[in-house]
């Protein structure tokens, strides 16, 4: 298992000129990046079944 | 969606946790940008920014551990229709200088022509963004064209052709951190809070 050793998010809210309020959740994050995702994909390929 | 900590700040992380000092300032600006484009390690800019970036507040929270998270938090209200599709935190909330190409370029090219020249440095070199590329200016002719040096910073060349009137993005502050996502559209009046944070696991 990996795991990150950090982890950002960017969340947003929006207020409407209404008034009315809109929770954009996270509208950004890292998570397992190309390079990351390649090396687990290599790696999970070279354990014996 | 993708953000992204830049090659400036993966730098100086790794030199803080060395030893060998943090060389950014606070990260406590944040801009905006309209252009489409993934955000890259070797960005030093915006897609399409809008305006100066603006403060906002940076303190240190719990999450899981004690003060193990920046928080960085800051909001604004639209004056008219806005796209927003990037933002970046700058350690400086310096306007960034923005350009436009005046005529494409090639994938082969190492010159650009450029409107707005005057807005620009005029001491030699200096970065560029355009698109996802990064160019170095090595020098000009005092009136619209740039020599350069494409694919700087570890970007990749640009392998299409460039078409005119592309936005041609020059030096600001450094920039920490950036996020591209699906466009974000805003009516006059509606404002919007954005919160950044980077939780240490």
């Amino acid at each position: 298992m990996q795991h990150l050793p950090f982890e950002i998010k960017v969340n947003a809210v929006i207020t409407r000129a209404s008034g009315d309020r809109e929770d954009l959740g996270t509208i950004g994050s890292i998570t397992l990046g190309p390079e990351l995702a390649n090396d687990t994909d290599k790696k999970d390929e070279e354990q014996p079944s | 969606m993708q953000t992204i900590l830049t090659k400036k700040t993966r730098n100086s992380l790794a030199s803080a946790i060395a030893g060998s000092g943090y060389s950014l300032s606070v990260p406590r600006y944040l801009g905006w940008g309209t252009g489409s484009g993934t955000a890259q390690p070797s960005d030093v800019a915006l897609f399409s920014p809008v305006g100066s970036p603006i403060s906002g507040t940076v303190s240190v929270v719990t999450s899981n551990t004690v003060g193990d998270t920046f928080f960085f938090t800051t909001s604004f209200t639209a004056s008219g229709y806005i796209g927003i599709t990037n933002v970046g935190l700058f350690d400086s909330n310096s306007s960034p200088v923005v350009g436009s190409l005046s005529n494409q370029v090639l994938p082969t090219d190492t010159t650009i022509t450029v409107s707005g020249y005057n807005l620009f440095p005029n001491t030699f070199p200096f970065n560029v963004q355009i698109l996802s590329e990064v160019m170095t200016v090595t020098s000009g002719n005092g009136t619209n064209v740039y020599n350069v040096i494409r694919a700087a910073n570890g970007s990749s060349i640009v392998t299409t052709t460039i078409p005119s009137t592309t936005p041609v993005v020059g030096p600001t502050g450094n920039l920490f951190l950036k996020s591209s996502f699906s466009p974000i559209g805003l009516q006059a009046g509606d404002s919007i809070q954005f919160n950044v944070s980077i939780q240490f696991i």
